[in-house]
């Protein structure tokens, strides 16, 4: 071989190398190489006959509170509630039949089969209810390209009691531990357990403990509907829970939906998302958080130039729309528009540091990762730039961002699910309690995150009664209870609203003590 | 003139250069070139020691990436952690990288040195995983955060970019460092035995020059210049995780050193600035964001893929 010819070989090796690296990294690019169960089209959404708005009232709503001190209330009020939800969900394991004639059908013609199957089967209100076409429909094409599982909701599907033993329930988590927002993992490790350990003390849930099982999604949706699988087909879990990420979320959550297995996140986007029958938001969604975000900035900053910088994922398309919307309704200026990769390089970061500084936006709407926002703002300083950040989201007002990003991304706020630590032991004096009992030490907000989110589920669970099955967690949900928690805003669901929440909390940076703190508590607006 | 501007294609190369740069300028993208400058400066970095390994030794190294990666974790653990001074720290940090590329060429690359090519850059992708691994297992997955040596942001400013202290530190030790060895390869013995090595290694032997050991030097130099890379661009972009220089520079690093002639260190040098004008303009220029998804990214790809097919000696290399 000449030498010339051996170069050549080495730079095709290298070239394919490279091809191979680049494709890998496109992997986690949005809309490349995702999962194939995670591809929402227009016509599912059509099909899936999801309400025009999310805000429509809930009737006959019941409250399962375990706010505050209050929590040795919970189990009584969940019991009530659960009474009727089991006997609803319990009452359908003799329609099983009915099941496979409604994941053959196709279309609406199935799933209108399914929906009648159901209301014939049960006569229950709530059940009839959960057989709403729009849900039923949603379940029959959410899953993509794979056919869903029975839904669990349905009186066509058996009680579903996987991951629930007369001890046990077993939960699944995925979080990014790893990639470009990542949570810390020691912290994220001892909060996960803190509400479950409490709880188990005061006699657990019906005596059973829940037990946590978690995985890495490493900020990828590939990822993600890979370890939400390993939880659902290995694992066995009851439920899954998704902790932040938007892409991840929707990925996981459209993967759960084909699987009939319920899912529970803090609310991220709405588009992927709409119509899924097993998926439920535990806080308000971005476009749902758009009104309250865009009076603060028209009513208490009275700014008027905004800029609006997003994650460069189609997940993330409507949540542009809204907050365009509402901010022209508000007669804001909006001076830029633009997107930012997930992991995105140095040069492309401050460009758009420098875009934004010429655009002259006085506000900067931000939905990226902490660490693209950070660098944003990092980079935005070095060219004597220096905005207000705000936007809704679920990790940027987390204090490891105020640690890391300050003095750069100044008084940034940002609306979030749960309050920041200042006010955690007035609305919750539980948490730092226990935290401290079962870690040895003072919390933190990821373990504040955590505590919420647990507490939303256990009193969902609490709902669901002695008899639990996903069945019966459905119906507990769709049943238009209110769970209030104190720390999590007040949610509630029913057959076809799955973005049950109706404030948020805002938090800012106080850069002086490299921390967020609460400046307004679940509100809906300024 | 200098030497590589000599061949009449390194002139046409260098021309392309300078075109695009007036045409940014006169389209309204002088802050997109300003802005690409000083980025792709880093790139270069890491591009200097590839082309450091691939001239001496045809290797297409990997690793290089993990070399700096392991230096800005000593650097952080030394400085950050154990509260040594910066400039101590920085040296032990260069150890550390120098340590570990010793030992990929002592315990991978000297083994496997006789193998086909294409066998030894898989080998050091490997040493690039293993050392993920061990920095994920060792240093727990998270972002760490890392302040600039030199702090002030706005002594310079460049067509109404502010360039930070920092980045003109990267800038000055790229230039500084390709003119260097530039130097070293084309006037002293050491440098051009190294050369030998590269083109007739058996020959080079024959003539009483230690292969082994000049292997070990070129490897030592190469983790040297990468730690260095690494632990000037962290501070730049703020933090660091595991893998840090490899997923951010490795592949417009690769990029660059082609573009640059992979023989070339001056070609280096210009492929960095290059590739970082390239990204900067194609998330500048709203005909590039608006229609592509990660134009950043794409314009890298699609410039390696243009160079590749164009012109496989780079702008500044010698064709066979």
């Amino acid at each position: 071989m000449t030498r010339r010819s051996a170069q050549v070989a080495v730079a095709r090796g290298a070239a394919i190398t490279l091809a191979l690296l680049l494709a890998a990294a496109c992997g986690q690019k949005p809309g490349v190489g995702s999962d194939s169960t995670a591809a929402p089209t227009a016509s599912d959404q059509a099909v899936a006959g999801a309400p025009a708005s999310q805000d429509e009232s809930l009737a006959g709503s019941e409250t399962v509170d375990t706010s505050g001190g209050s929590s040795a209330a919970a189990p009584a009020a969940g019991s009530t509630g659960a009474g009727g939800s089991t006997s609803g969900g319990s009452s359908t394991p003799a329609t099983g039949a009915a099941s496979p004639s409604g994941r053959s059908g196709t279309g609406s013609a199935g799933t209108g089969a399914q929906g009648n199957a159901a209301g014939t089967g049960s006569g229950a209100g709530r059940t009839q209810t959960s057989s709403a076409g729009p849900s039923s429909g949603a379940a029959g094409s959410g899953g993509g390209t794979a056919a869903p599982a029975p839904v669990p909701g349905s009186p066509a599907a058996a009680a579903d009691r996987t991951g629930v033993t007369d001890t046990k329930i077993r939960i699944g988590i995925h979080a990014p531990i790893t990639g470009a927002a990542p949570f810390p993992q020691n912290a994220f490790d001892k909060g996960k357990d803190v509400y479950w350990k409490y709880l188990a003390e005061k006699g657990g849930l019906f005596g059973r403990n829940v037990e946590i099982v978690f995985r890495d999604d490493q900020f990828n949706p590939s990822r993600a509907v890979q370890v939400c699988r390993e939880m659902v087909e290995q694992e066995k879990v009851f439920i899954l829970m998704g902790a932040a990420g938007s892409e991840q979320i929707t990925a996981c959550a459209r993967y759960a939906n084909s699987m009939g297995v319920p899912y529970l996140s803090a609310g991220v986007n709405e588009d992927g998302l709409t119509g899924l029958r097993t998926y439920f938001a535990t806080s308000q969604t971005y476009h749902q958080q758009h009104p309250a975000l865009v009076s603060y900035i028209t009513n208490k900053l009275r700014k008027t130039k905004l800029a609006i910088v997003l994650n460069n994922t189609p997940a993330l398309n409507e949540t542009q729309q809204s907050v365009t919307k509402f901010a022209q309704a508000a007669g804001l200026n909006i001076v830029r528009q633009s997107r930012i990769g997930k992991n995105a390089s140095d040069s492309e970061l401050l460009s758009e540091a420098n875009a934004l500084r010429g655009s002259g936006a006085e506000v900067v709407y931000l939905l990226t990762s902490p660490v693209n926002f950070i660098k944003l703002a990092t980079n935005g300083q070095a060219q004597a730039y220096s905005p207000i950040f705000m936007g809704p989201g679920i990790t940027n007002g987390l204090n490891i961002v105020a640690e890391a990003g300050c003095p750069a991304i100044g008084p940034a706020k940002f609306f979030s699910p749960f309050p920041q630590l200042d006010v955690i032991d007035q609305l919750d004096p539980d948490y730092q309690k226990s935290y401290q009992k079962y870690n040895g030490g003072k919390g933190d907000d990821i373990g504040l995150a955590e505590w919420g989110l647990s507490k939303v589920v256990g009193a969902m669970l609490q709902a669901a009664g002695k008899d639990l099955s996903r069945q019966s967690f459905l119906g507990a949900l769709e049943s238009g209870k209110e769970f209030a928690t104190n720390v999590y805003p007040i949610v509630s669901y029913n057959g076809t609203v799955r973005f049950g929440a109706k404030s948020a909390h805002l938090l800012e940076a106080d850069c002086s003590k490299r921390t967020f703190k609460t400046i307004a508590q679940f509100t809906t607006g300024f | 003139m200098p030497r590589f501007l000599a061949s009449r294609s390194a002139l046409v190369g260098t021309a392309i250069v300078v075109v695009v740069a007036a045409v940014m300028v006169a389209s309204g993208q002088r802050q997109a070139l300003v802005i690409g400058v000083i980025t792709g400066a880093g790139y270069g970095l890491v591009a200097l020691g590839l082309v450091l390994i691939y001239k001496s030794s045809g290797v297409f190294n990997f690793a290089q990436g993990e070399f700096g990666t392991v230096a800005v974790y000593t650097l952080y653990g030394v400085h950050d952690l154990a509260g040594v001074p910066l400039l101590p720290a920085m040296l032990v940090g260069l150890a550390a990288a120098a340590a570990m590329a010793l030992a990929t060429e002592r315990v991978i690359i000297r083994p496997l040195f006789s193998a086909p090519r294409v066998t030894l850059l898989v080998a050091t992708a490997g040493v690039s995983l293993l050392a993920i691994s061990l920095e994920l297992w060792l240093g727990e997955a998270r972002i760490r955060f890392i302040q600039p040596a030199l702090g002030r942001l706005d002594r310079v400013s460049v067509f109404g970019v502010q360039v930070s202290d920092q980045r003109l530190l990267v800038l000055a030790a790229l230039l500084m460092l390709a003119v260097l060895l530039g130097l070293f390869f084309s006037r002293t013995n050491l440098g051009l035995a190294i050369l030998g090595v590269s083109q007739e290694p058996v020959a080079t032997e024959l003539m009483g020059i230690s292969v082994r050991r000049l292997s070990s030097f070129t490897w030592a130099l190469t983790g040297v210049l990468a730690g260095l890379a690494g632990m000037l661009t962290a501070p730049v972009v703020g933090s660091f995780a595991p893998g840090f220089l490899t997923t951010t520079s490795l592949i417009p690093a690769f990029t660059a050193a082609v573009l640059g002639g992979m023989t070339s260190l001056p070609g280096a040098f210009v492929g960095g600035v290059v590739v970082g004008v390239a990204q900067s303009l194609a998330v500048s220029a709203p005909i590039f964001y608006e229609n592509i998804p990660g134009p950043g990214a794409v314009m890298v790809f699609v410039l390696l893929v243009v160079v590749l097919a164009l012109r496989p000696q780079g702008l500044l290399g010698k064709s066979s």
